[in-house]
């Protein structure tokens, strides 16, 4: 049996013709499949149409001014904070523009090279520090390290039981805007 | 749609009144919350959405359009919101303030909340509007909750009107066959 155009009918749901409403509802009569398909989706749209409006929690508009007056405070602190960016980043920038407009001899070039020369001196500096702690590991007396690593490896758990907590904390600071 | 409010009160919080706009929130806050509550199905995150909402339109009500209804404009940013939200979950992408917050009540107690939840009529609802991916479950609500013409939810969900059509019309092919398939939901009669 042929289901089109009648599926695309009754999925659609935009208003027919007299003649293609009655097609239709022989159509309906004489197929079980489209009858089904008809049947199931007027049950689902009820279900959905008739459905109450859920009611807001009480006390949410007290929970928004509360909530507004954290996001403003947090926003004005994020701006503070840009504006102290901003102008450390002004204040580079006029320093690196001033000496190179009065100091001849520093070109952009060199200052440059000054960064990164920079950079790697920092980056050695870690090498050596790490070569010096291995060299003592390997001179350590077995026992000692061993005591070294639980205690190391104890600062560390301390560390990640503080952050935990942290993040506990701040949800259940969070959770009061709920009670 | 929904109740409306005198245009006075949309005035005065764009000039700064936060008095007003705790007005418009009280008086919108039923729509935009059952919103995101068909949206989401959980009543935690329905309520962070909700807060969420308003604080966008707080922050953007400049760039509100007077001559546009302020409950549209409202639930179009409920809308992409939560559309939002479930694909960050769907991503499994989590932001430090979605964390749940810890629920310290007894669960053996129970509240309205948790009432509604465990209704069954209400989990009926759920797993039928679930079966759909967010934007179509938008245009849904949108289309049968809220009375919302294909034009205007064109207009909420950034969408061309045939694109309206086409979401609505595989809707309701999948809420037809998501009758069919789940025998155990249960159908009122009518």
């Amino acid at each position: 049996m042929e289901h089109q155009p009648f599926r695309t009918w009754i999925l659609e749901k935009e208003p027919l013709t007299i003649e293609e409403q009655s097609r239709l509802e022989d159509h309906l009569a004489a197929c079980p499949e489209c009858a089904r398909l008809s049947g199931n989706l007027e049950r689902a749209l009820h279900i959905v149409h008739s459905a109450p409006e859920v009611p807001a929690p009480e006390g949410f508009t007290r929970r928004w001014q509360a909530s507004l007056a954290q996001r403003k405070h947090a926003e004005e602190k994020r701006e503070a904070r840009n504006l102290v960016f901003s102008l450390i980043g002004s204040a580079i920038v006029v320093a690196i523009g001033a000496i190179l407009i009065f100091d001849p001899k520093v070109s952009l070039i060199s200052l440059a090279a000054g960064s990164l020369t920079s950079f790697f001196t920092v980056v050695a500096s870690a090498e050596s520090v790490i070569e010096f702690i291995t060299s003592l590991a390997r001179s350590l007396n077995p026992s000692i390290l061993a005591l070294v690593l639980i205690i190391l490896g104890g600062w560390i758990l301390l560390s990640a039981f503080t952050l935990a907590l942290s993040i506990w904390k701040l949800a259940i600071k969070r959770g009061v805007k709920n009670s | 749609m929904t109740q409306s409010l005198d245009p006075q009160w949309i005035e005065k919080a764009r000039n700064g009144d936060d008095e007003a706009f705790a007005m418009l929130v009280t008086t919108y806050q039923n729509p935009v919350y059952n919103l995101c509550y068909r949206m989401l199905g959980e009543s935690n995150a329905a309520e962070d959405a909700a807060q969420e909402t308003f604080w966008r339109a707080y922050q953007n009500l400049k760039h509100y359009d007077l001559d546009r209804s302020f409950i549209t404009w409202l639930l179009s940013i409920a809308a992409h919101y939560c559309i939002d939200q479930q694909r960050k979950h769907k991503a499994g992408i989590f932001e430090l303030d979605e964390y749940p917050d810890f629920d310290l009540a007894d669960p053996n107690i129970p509240n309205p909340e948790s009432s509604v939840i465990l209704n069954d009529e209400e989990e009926a609802i759920h797993q039928l509007i679930n079966t759909l991916n967010p934007p179509d479950r938008a245009a849904v609500i949108l289309k049968y909750w809220y009375g919302c013409s294909e034009d205007e939810i064109s207009q909420m969900l950034s969408l061309s009107v045939s694109a309206v059509k086409s979401r609505l019309h595989r809707a309701r092919r999948q809420l037809a066959q998501a009758i069919t398939t789940d025998q155990s939901l249960p159908v009122k009669e009518g």
